[in-house]
């Protein structure tokens, strides 16, 4: 029977975070190295970043799943149970909005002052992105109903 | 299945267990929980009975019978032949074997939360580990050489050169200490801190840094060898750093590109003049020939204009001094031309009664520039012709306080700005934006206000008068292409009202 594993997840964003923690610390090497001058991502940088990046959503899609379908799928047909969901929708829907404001403010700011703060844009970007994907895992456990089928090992497909 | 003994003062024995009509027990039950199991599959397929026989300690005997009914699963189930049924030739049979009742699915038991922890200080740790504890990475990162090890107050390095240090100083505060700090703290992480900087350990890194740049350090194509040795000499030995002098033949040969020391001692004092004339009020009080030729021509161009395209020197110094006198307020300026003879006196009596109907605040602090430079000798017969002049066109004279302002402006961002904003004004982004083309300085009280307070990575000028903002504002708003008009020191007061006049 199929399983949504908790451990692999766990030892993935484990990774990820140190993957990240190597770039942070490989930066403040080279930065030492360059007397103080905080220098430019190197290219192991990025590469260190990137594998994090990848290991970090491989789990967070890990633990995702586990919320949505249960460490174990059981077959039939699962109604949904919204519950209070509304008011977490609802506080969420309102802080999308307020970090898209601040977003465009953010830009607005930007433009016209020619003082860019990528880390801030960057951060109140990933802000809306993470907030839109919770509103979309909450629509999905809480009011789409879900049915799981029984299929027989020797079906026709052949893996 | 289970038993219980039961709730009277009757103890239980025990309890037989037999099946239809046997005699012999299946299983005696003596102590609870009174289990055992069945196994139905030994058991004929049909009706069957329990029997449970209760045996209490005074000996009774009680009996329960349960009928059930066993109905063994088929071995295989067999379509296409009948019991009995009557066939020939070949026969098509499926044999299916019966399903396996579904298993409930047992939960897997996870690892312990220990080992999560464990896991986790382990790879973070090793990975903290690996930097902090493997000898390399200590080794560069700590300054080489014994120099950094010794005491600060004990300078190991080669001897300070006390000229060299002292030009070090100049220049520092010119061009590195708008981002470094006087006191030498910077502004980390983006200008890091030169006080107790181990980098400086390294003359030759030192030097080169200063004339290439990197990062956000911008470059010095412009500076010599002698130039480079100061300002290295300077870094090294000053906020408690005692890392050694650097001398100019070092200089030169850990930065073979940067002129030659022989070319910069043949011009000593290009860099104080470039300080001196950096201070269009002070260049009155330098006194040096040259200095003051410079600023007389500067204070010609200004007051050239503010006397309708009068020629002579004594009508330019006048006008100044009248325009000077229209602000009432150059207390320095005023005071050197107060000082310096009657004809500015008179000049500046007669321009607080007509060059004041102008109201250009812009022209008493071009004036008072002017006037501490050349008032002094020739300013005396011509004071009321300045005046009348501007009072007759003050469009004109207005006209040559915007000169003399963007004059001074163009001093102030060269000595203060340009190291980072470049002398063509491209900047260098994305930390120190171009001012070419750039549409924040559309708003000239934003300009004036990012100039006195600062922001990010801007550092503040809170040692800047009204009249300083309003001519560097003016420079960088009327230079590098941009056209969007003078910034006036009444202006340049009310966007910062803290600055001094």
């Amino acid at each position: 029977m199929y399983r949504n594993d908790r451990v692999i997840p766990f030892f993935t964003i484990l990774f990820a975070v140190a993957l990240f923690f190597l770039a942070y610390l490989d930066g403040r090497h080279i930065t030492a190295l360059e007397g103080g001058v905080p220098q430019p991502l190197s290219v192991g940088q990025i590469g260190l970043v990137s594998l994090g990046i990848v290991l970090l959503i491989y789990g967070l899609i890990g633990y995702v799943s586990v919320w949505l379908e249960g460490r174990e799928l059981r077959p039939g047909t699962h109604k949904a149970r919204p519950g209070n969901a509304q008011w977490v929708g609802m506080a969420l829907s309102a802080l999308a909005v307020a970090l898209s404001g601040l977003f465009v403010q953010a830009i607005v700011h930007a433009l016209r002052t020619q003082e860019n703060h990528p880390a801030v844009e960057g951060a109140i970007f990933a802000g809306i992105s993470l907030t839109v994907a919770a509103l979309l895992a909450l629509y999905k456990h809480y009011y789409q109903d879900d049915e799981v089928g029984v299929e027989s090992e020797d079906s026709e497909v052949p893996w | 299945m289970s038993g219980k003994g039961s709730s009277s003062s009757d103890t239980v024995v025990r309890i037989e267990v037999y099946l239809d009509d046997a005699t012999e027990a299946v299983s005696v039950l003596t102590a609870p929980p009174f289990r055992f199991q069945l196994d139905s599959s030994a058991l004929e397929q049909g009706d069957h009975t329990l029997r449970l026989v209760r045996i209490d300690a005074a000996g009774g005997r009680r009996e329960r019978r349960i009928p059930f009914h066993v109905q063994h699963e088929p071995i295989v189930e067999v379509r296409g032949l009948e019991d009995g049924a009557t066939v020939s030739g070949r026969v098509d049979i499926d044999v299916v074997a019966p399903a396996a009742a579904p298993r409930e699915p047992v939960e897997p038991a996870g690892p312990s939360l220990w080992l999560y922890v464990l896991s986790t200080v382990l790879v973070l740790g090793g990975i903290w580990a690996f930097f902090m504890l493997v000898p390399i990475y200590s080794r560069v990162v700590a300054p080489p050489s014994t120099e950094a090890a010794a005491p600060a107050s004990q300078p190991s390095g080669p001897p300070v050169d006390q000229t060299l240090l002292k030009a070090g100083e100049t220049l520092y505060a010119s061009d590195c200490a708008s981002c470094h700090k006087p006191s030498g703290e910077g502004m980390p992480p983006t200008f890091p801190a030169l006080a107790g900087n181990s980098f400086l350990s390294d003359a030759s890194a030192v030097v080169k840094k200063v004339y290439e740049g990197g990062g956000s350090m911008p470059s010095h194509p412009s500076y010599t060898a002698k130039d480079l040795a100061a300002v290295a000499t300077y870094v090294r030995n000053t906020w408690g750093n005692s890392y050694g002098g650097v001398s100019v033949s070092d200089a030169a040969g850990a930065e073979p590109k940067a002129s030659n020391p022989a070319a910069s001692a043949a011009q000593p004092s290009a860099p104080s003049g470039g300080s001196a004339s950096g201070g269009t009020a002070s260049g009155g009080s330098t006194s040096t020939g040259s200095t003051s030729t410079g600023a007389a021509s500067t204070g010609a161009a200004s007051g050239g204009s503010a006397s309708s395209g009068s020629t002579s020197s004594g009508s330019t110094s006048s006008g100044s001094a009248s325009s000077g006198s229209a602000t009432g307020g150059q207390a320095p300026s005023g005071g050197a031309a107060g000082s310096s003879g009657n004809g500015s006196t008179s000049g500046s009596t007669s321009g607080s009664t007509s060059g004041s109907t102008s109201g250009n605040a812009n022209g008493g602090s071009t004036g008072g520039s002017a006037a501490g430079t050349a008032g002094s000798s020739a300013s005396t017969g011509s004071a009321p012709s300045a005046s009348s002049g501007s009072a007759a066109s003050g469009g004109q004279a207005a006209g040559g306080n915007e000169q003399a302002l963007l004059s001074d402006g163009k001093q102030l961002y060269d000595s203060d700005c340009a190291s980072c904003h470049q002398p063509s004004g491209a900047g260098i982004p994305p930390t120190f934006p171009a001012l070419a083309g750039n549409d924040f300085l559309q708003d000239p009280a934003a300009v004036v206000q990012r100039i006195f307070d600062g922001k990010g990575t801007m550092p503040p000028h809170p040692s800047y008068t009204a009249k300083d903002l309003a001519a560097v504002a003016s420079y960088i708003r009327e230079s590098f292409g941009n056209s969007y008009g003078p910034v006036s020191v009444q202006e340049a007061g009310q966007a910062a009202p803290k600055a001094g006049q």
